[in-house]
């Protein structure tokens, strides 16, 4: 084929791609770069659509969140859902910008001082994300009622009484929202989730690896608690229940359908229900590093918060260590070695605590929105300076 | 203040040295910022691109393609503006980064994403005898862990991940899985418009050992035997790297011309090459004319997407991911054709490219080249996106993991502070959502995994005291500038390194001043007089005094792949092996992981021995260009 001959093809070449490609003509006949969008989404969220999926992707994209609080776990819970690109964020507060805040929500300066702390993030937080409503609200968590929950996918408080907590706890699962109250101890923290009715695409059973010479899944498999778990949970009825969706008898099946039951926030808020389930789960085996246990934790603090209406505070430390110690010694069970150390829930909120809490329950709620993978429900506790993060089923 | 007046004062006026920001990068400046760090040097090399802005915080969509450094120095001031923070948009592994400028910090940090310039910091601290907070992060996966010298494992005790090779006769003769055609598309890139890399030749290579291994029959195994069209194993193919570049320009970068030299007649001499198809598929030539001539398909096929919820509030939210189609021929070709035209006008605009998985031209070209690379060999075609994923080497990435390994960072650094060694610990985060335990949900389930520090490997290469190594490997046959590459600079993980005889005559082999230009590197080292037994001198002239003398040991019975062999038990079998599962070899080592807080299969170590070479951090390329560095692709164990 001699030159002219090719540069006849190339033509037609160029006219087909122009007429028939995917992107505008014009840009052919220039040659420049073709380059649609460079901040759609598949290009912006590009590196977690190939962690969680499209599809999951646009769920989250779809999806409306109300908050309270915007202490340092709100603002990283802010943070990481707006990079996320999530569709509508609604954050309500009432309190007010203090020295404290400066240390742990980055949303805020000094010229902010005894300004509302919600209103006051806003204007930082917006710039992570142009795609996302966020709405800022003056206003304590009482405000919260039935009419203002509605219409959201999910709910998240931050750093409420147990009084409030229990009160939005029955709003959200009569409406058969999503719930998620978090509070932080000095270098502890912890949420509780109520995430009853709701139902995740999981992986099957037995984990990444499809089981193909392993025994056929069951169409129902209940939980099997631990092995080494004294007497007194032995039958009790579990209420998770796993159930593998795909039909075909022999292939495994590539997902499993994960529904969740679980008490409601009253119910597991107490100081005994972190007793019963401590009682129910296994020692902590740390490897030689300090027994931290989260239920034996939980208790204590839940039973503080029950006698004097709030949680142990760093202001006062003296009065408040007294109490703590007064009410281990009462619970502890003869004999016990697990590790608390309630000088620990007495410090001031520190910004690593907020970050790995916060990383945590922004995925966490990630996952709920998504509604794909299994969740981390309904207790989840860091100890931040030990390293343990731990998730509890309380029952 | 979260702490008692006495640390707080040692974090105030701590000096810190950040060495990445990116995705650990920004969550970290953050949070030394707020915890009350207000001494901060940093270093990023990289600039901000789009696919950034899902996690890295401290930049916007209105900073792409500025520095990264930069814009973080800015905006953690903004946040705090009584802090001070110095900005370096370079290299860490510079001579001007030396020892004494490791030793004014208090304490280094690590947020990097790749092993090259991990390894380099690792060994800056330990000349420096600084402590080092490495940490690396991979989609839900996350790990931190202090580094005392002497007393705490250092980076390089744990053996790197081997990195996926493949013989450059799959690539250039006999493709048969989608990544080969991959690397090959990547190679054809650079040969056509870029640097051109001998390594990298991508025409048919006549000297194919399957050409002679099976050849009892003794039948000609240059059969057709054609010029200068082949190249040797070791590497003297330059003759032919030209003639790929200058026959593109020969024809003008001809589209139709440069299509049918690739997927036709370079096909068609594959195809005369009778004795490699005996076993194997043959491939089939492309008429690129017919496939043009092809009525087009309808381009827009609609992928299947989750049909709940489609309450119409879509927007930019709702459709489907373009790239996720998998292009016919005939779109390929067109494709081909498009961003050839687009790649040569950049090349007389801009001089040689470099390829860039985020340039969408370059992105086209591979995906198209490898695609229709695939159809003659019989190989399933991919879409853009699942190309892009294995050409640019793709780590899934997200701010919550990041944030969580940042937060561990600081715990580790504030004991660091302390002086409580044994307060800090090795952390792994995980997150479990695609991991359902393997029997049915637990009550309990550890999200963290943590042990304490391991104590040094003896004989690691990198911290332990020991500077004598012997080393087996064919004399006769390893060029200096193999020896360079993979002993000095990949096993002794030398940055600059000098080389010379450790005798009377104290002969230069190496000099860190050619900076690879040397003139005798395609010699074998038996050309300078090195023989059994020659001891050799190295060192890295980046740093005061790291010395190793290096006994060389001949072995011409080395296995056919195996440049060479430490003689150390500890490293023998990952130098020895590179195709071995990395998760079998970490499993030999000894790790106190306490909790198993991971999928059953997949240990605690076996997850740092995954984070540790490759991670999202912050990019430093090391010189090799975005995505087309040596983590990607190692070709040295070509046959």
């Amino acid at each position: 084929m001699d030159i002219q001959a090719e540069e006849h093809m190339q033509t037609d070449a160029t006219t087909e791609v122009g007429l028939n490609g995917s992107e505008n003509g014009k840009e052919n006949v220039e040659l420049a770069p073709v380059n649609p969008d460079r901040f759609r989404a598949t290009n912006l969220y590009d590196r977690q659509i190939r962690l969680w999926g499209w599809e999951a992707q646009q769920r989250l994209m779809r999806s409306r969140l109300l908050m309270y609080g915007m202490n340092g776990v709100g603002a990283e819970v802010l943070k990481n859902l707006m990079l996320g690109g999530i569709k509508e964020i609604t954050i309500v507060d009432d309190a007010l910008v203090q020295e404290a805040d400066l240390s742990t929500n980055f949303f805020v300066r000094r010229e902010d001082f005894g300004q509302n702390r919600a209103t006051a993030s806003k204007g930082r937080a917006q710039l992570l994300s142009a795609a996302c409503a966020l709405t800022a609200v003056q206003g304590n968590v009482n405000i919260l009622t039935e009419e203002w929950v509605r219409g959201y996918d999910l709910v998240v408080i931050n750093g409420v009484s147990l009084t409030e907590a229990v009160r939005i706890g029955k709003v959200c699962r009569e409406l058969r929202v999503p719930l998620f109250v978090s509070q932080v101890v000095g270098f502890h923290a912890f949420y509780v989730n109520d995430l009853n009715g709701l139902t995740f695409e999981v992986p099957p059973l037995g984990g990444e690896k499809p089981a193909g010479s392993g025994p056929k899944p069951k169409p129902k498999i209940i939980i099997d608690d631990d092995e080494d778990m004294p007497s007194t949970s032995r039958g009790r009825p579990t209420e998770a229940q796993v159930v593998c969706t795909d039909q075909a008898e022999e292939s495994a099946p590539q997902s499993a359908q994960l529904e969740i039951t679980v008490p409601d926030l009253a119910s597991i808020l107490t100081e005994d229900c972190a007793r019963r389930s401590g009682l129910a789960s296994p020692m902590p085996k740390r490897g030689g590093l300090k027994r931290i246990d989260p239920y034996l934790n939980m208790e204590l603090i839940l039973t503080f918060a029950a006698q004097k209406g709030r949680y142990p505070q760093y202001q006062y430390m003296e009065e408040d260590l007294k109490v703590l110690d007064h009410i281990l010694g009462m619970i502890r069970p003869e004999g016990d070695t697990r590790v608390v150390e309630p000088n620990e829930f007495l410090r001031p909120d520190a910004n690593f605590t907020c970050a790995i809490f916060g990383g945590t329950m922004a995925q966490e709620i990630i996952t709920v929105l998504t509604r794909r993978g299994y969740p981390i429900f309904n207790l989840f506790y860091l100890a931040a300076l030990d390293a343990m993060g731990s998730r509890e089923y309380l029952q | 203040m979260a702490f008692d007046p006495q640390t707080a004062h040692s974090i105030a006026t701590a000096k810190v040295f950040m060495v990445g920001a990116g995705g650990i990068g920004c969550e970290l400046l953050k949070n030394l910022l707020l915890t009350g760090f207000r001494d901060i040097q940093l270093i990023d090399l990289d600039t901000i691109e789009v696919s950034n802005l899902n996690r890295q915080f401290l930049f916007r969509s209105e900073h792409v393609g500025k520095p990264k450094a930069e814009i973080a120095a800015q905006s953690g001031l903004e946040l705090c503006p009584e802090a001070k923070i110095t900005f370096y948009h370079e290299s860490v592994i510079q001579a001007k980064f030396n020892v004494k400028f490791f030793s004014q910090f208090d304490l280094v940090l690590n947020a990097l994403d790749n092993a090259a310039a991990r390894s380099h910091v690792n060994r800056m601290c330990l000349a420096a005898d600084r402590p080092l907070i490495e940490s690396g992060s991979s989609g839900y996966l996350g790990n931190c862990k202090a580094i005392f010298k002497g007393k705490t494992e250092c980076f390089d005790c744990q053996p790197p991940a081997p990195q996926k090779t493949f013989p450059g006769c799959t690539i250039r003769n006999t493709p048969s899985e989608p990544i080969h055609c991959i690397v090959w598309a990547k190679h054809l890139f650079n040969q056509l418009f870029g640097e051109a890399d001998p390594d990298q030749d991508v025409s048919p290579n006549t000297a194919d050992p399957s050409l002679l291994v099976d050849g009892q029959n003794g039948t000609g195994h240059h059969n057709g035997a054609p010029h200068q069209n082949g190249s040797s194993p070791t590497g003297i193919a330059s003759t032919v790297a030209i003639s790929t570049r200058e026959q593109a320009v020969s024809c003008g970068y001809n589209a139709i011309t440069l299509f049918e030299k690739l997927f036709r007649d370079d096909i068609a001499y594959l195809l005369s090459m009778e004795k490699l198809w005996e076993k194997r598929r043959k491939p089939v030539v492309l008429d690129v004319q017919a496939i043009l001539r092809e009525p087009q398909a309808i381009l827009q096929e609609p992928q299947p997407l989750d049909s709940d919820r489609s309450n119409g509030d879509g927007g930019s939210t709702a459709g489907d991911h373009e790239d996720k189609r998998v292009w016919g021929i005939g779109e390929n070709a067109r494709v081909f054709i498009r961003s050839v035209r687009g790649l040569k006008a950049s090349l007389e605009k801009l001089g040689n490219l470099v390829w860039d998985k985020d340039d969408e031209v370059a992105m086209d070209f591979v995906t198209a080249v490898a695609n229709l690379r695939s159809s003659c060999f019989g190989i399933a075609t991919l879409s853009r996106y699942d190309i892009k994923q294995m050409a640019g080497n793709i780590i899934a990435a997200v701010a919550s993991t990041n944030a969580i390994v940042a937060g561990f960072i600081i715990c580790n650094a504030v004991q660091v502070l302390r002086g409580n060694q044994s307060g800090c610990y090795n952390i792994i985060t995980r997150m479990f959502r695609d991991a359902v335990p393997a029997t049915a949900p637990k009550r309990r389930i550890r999200t963290t995994g943590v042990s304490r520090l391991d104590v040094p490997r003896p004989g690691c290469v990198s911290c332990s005291e020991r500077v004598e190594i012997g080393i087996k490997l064919r004399i006769a046959s390893i060029t200096v500038k193999e020896f360079e590459e993979k002993v000095v600079k990949g096993y002794l993980k030398m940055s600059a390194p000098d080389v010379e005889l450790d005798d009377a005559s104290g002969k230069i082999i190496i000099s860190s001043d050619d900076a690879g230009e040397g003139k005798n590197r395609d010699k074998p080292l038996a050309f300078f007089g090195i023989q059994d037994g020659t001891r050799l001198k190295c060192e890295d002239s980046l740093l005061d005094d790291y010395e190793v003398t290096v006994t060389l040991h001949n072995d011409d019975h080395l296995a056919e792949d195996t440049l060479f062999l430490p003689l150390d038990a500890h490293v023998e079998g990952e130098l020895a092996q590179p195709t071995v599962e990395p998760f079998e070899q970490a499993k030999g080592i000894k790790r106190k992981l306490e909790e198993e807080i991971l999928t059953p299969g997949m240990s605690g170590n076996k997850r740092v021995a995954l984070l540790a070479s490759n991670s999202d951090a912050a990019s430093e390329p090391n010189g090799n260009g975005n995505g087309l560095s040596e983590d990607v692709i190692d070709m040295s164990h070509r046959f």
